[in-house]
């Protein structure tokens, strides 16, 4: 197998397609065209060049148009002839399961390049799907879900904090720290969305939109396109002198299958973790930092227990004893994450792995974590029916 | 009638669940070969694999497992906005499935975890009824 670096990558400015305070109005087809566009620019590669490489293209499966966007219509639109391609319908882990995906094809030697565009763009109108939604959701959600009145991925959630606070005491007062902390990173961060103080007032003040789970506890949507590019270590050499390392990683779908009883404040990552550290020569006092995927304050809390760095049930106390700023003990979602970082619908995972890369190409400029070598990111998606969440990955990542 | 909201997605693997509903019985799936439970209804039993799978009529006895009240409607009929706020439960049965229901709104509000509750049903149509839980 060989090693697979990340040669380079783009971002594009989050918007709420805001016209009257000025910001861009872009549909996820002219994000994917632009993400590409600034990543070649970066990797000083033409497009005729990519074209007589071995390279693959990766996509997310965007929200928007409420349609399918297949792969092979994307590279008609963008001109470009790959050796293969895929489209990840992984949710909040499409970014994760995109890297894997990438890895896999460039490690075994079948190609050189994977070029990963996610791109998405839920705040651009489109023809309605359903009746009552955007898109035609999971067949759970339509069937045992939406007809008792449910309200989507925040009522999940709900069901997933209620249980933690009940189980193990967590207060909203560690759960606002995450929000919280996650504000002060995306200040730092000019491709943050929401960059304006927090404080612990507005947090309590926000509205509950399905107790006991606030608007604050949650991300807040965005249009928004990211693209990274992988490559063999060899050819990354060429690109970059700063190539990010995939050193390992462990995916674990769908965990506690067959037990209907099963504890939905328990991710169950451990296992996973343990396995990445090892095959990553490293422990976690090693790890320099952590891009934690944050549809919700309570899910960054339960990984820190689930990956084995505060105890099962002491999330919320460890948040209270631990500085979780990218100066901090623990630096947690630097760049802001998702909270106040923006999610690009399902392209949201991304930012978690452009911020980790920007930290250990040490380009993450006011929020850098000083002489960061090596950190884990992880990927979430698909709430499930009485459970937490379907496609969880653990990945480490390091620039040596 | 509930013409307004969105209405489960009739199908075989399903029909029988939503059937016995409007018929004032809350039917689970059950494993002959193995004895499982399981909720929502599918093709095979997850444990075994075995496609012999019966319907049993469940107590609709059981506590709640974790709940959500509702104050505002996002993603589904803006017709749930005439009835927020209202209380969601995922309830644990005494056969050992969870399943999501409306607790009922009359004392709905002082529901907790682990508080005992008893199904009640909704017919929506013939075909179709829901779950509903209250409080003991
Ligand atoms: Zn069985």
């Amino acid at each position: 197998m060989r090693k697979v670096a990340v040669s380079g990558y783009s971002i594009m400015k989050p918007s709420r397609a805001r016209k009257d305070k000025g910001e861009e109005v872009y549909t996820t087809e002219q994000y994917q065209a632009f993400a590409l566009n600034k990543l070649l620019d970066a990797v000083g590669i033409s497009k005729k060049n990519l074209n007589s490489m071995k390279y693959g293209i990766g996509l997310n499966r965007p929200m928007w148009p409420h349609a399918m966007i297949w792969s092979s219509e994307v590279i008609a639109n963008l001109g470009l002839s790959p050796s293969l391609t895929f489209v990840s319908d992984h949710g909040g882990a499409a970014a994760f399961f995109s890297m894997v995906q990438g890895y896999l094809s460039i490690a075994s030697g079948k190609l050189d390049h994977f070029i990963l565009i996610g791109a998405d763009t839920p705040m651009m109108p489109a023809p309605m799907q359903s009746r009552f939604r955007p898109e035609r959701t999971w067949r759970y959600e339509i069937n045992y879900e939406m007809p008792i009145g449910m309200v989507g991925p925040l009522s999940e959630g709900a069901f997933i904090m209620r249980r933690h606070m009940n189980q193990y005491g967590t207060n909203e007062e560690q759960l606002a720290n995450i929000a919280i902390t996650s504000r002060k990173h995306a200040m730092l961060n000019p491709n943050a969305y929401l960059r304006k103080p927090l404080t612990i007032d507005e947090y309590m003040k926000s509205p509950v939109i399905a107790s006991p789970m606030r608007v604050m506890d949650a991300v807040i949507p965005i249009n928004g396109a990211y693209a990274i590019m992988l490559s063999s270590e060899e050819h990354a050499k060429k690109i970059t002198d700063r190539p990010v390392y995939i050193k390992s990683f462990e995916t674990a779908l769908n965990t506690d299958a067959e037990n209907d009883l099963r504890d939905i404040t328990d991710l169950k990552m451990g296992a996973a973790t343990d396995k990445v550290l090892e095959e990553s020569g490293a422990s976690r006092k090693d790890v320099d930092f952590l891009q934690l995927y944050d549809d919700f304050t309570i899910i960054v809390l339960m990984q820190l227990e689930a990956l084995g760095f505060a105890k099962p049930g002491k999330g919320g106390h460890f948040i209270e004893n631990n500085d979780i700023s990218y100066n901090g003990v623990l630096p947690v979602n630097t760049g802001g994450g998702q909270l106040s970082g923006g999610q690009a619908g399902t392209a949201g995972g991304f930012s978690l792995f452009t911020e980790a890369i920007q930290q250990l190409r040490g380009e993450a400029s006011g929020r850098q974590v000083k002489d960061c070598k090596m950190g884990l990111v992880t990927g979430l998606g698909g709430l499930g029916y009485n459970g937490n969440l379907l496609n969880k990955g653990v990945m480490a990542l390091s620039n040596y | 009638m509930q013409n307004d909201k969105p209405l489960p997605e009739i199908d075989p693997i399903n029909s029988q669940f939503f059937k016995g509903l409007s018929e004032d019985k809350l039917l689970i799936q059950k494993c002959i070969k193995c004895g499982n439970t399981q909720f929502y209804p599918k093709a095979i039993c997850v444990k075994c694999y075995s496609v012999d799978l019966e319907w049993v009529k469940s107590s609709g006895e059981g506590k709640v497992y974790s709940f959500t009240e509702i104050n505002r409607v996002i993603m589904n009929s803006k017709e749930f906005e005439k009835e927020v706020p209202y209380v969601i439960a995922s309830v644990e049965l005494k056969e050992g499935i969870r399943l999501y229901s409306r607790i009922l709104s009359e004392n709905g509000k002082n529901v907790k975890i682990g508080d005992p509750v008893r199904v009640v049903f909704r017919t929506v149509s013939e075909e179709i009824g829901l779950p509903e839980f209250k409080l003991l």
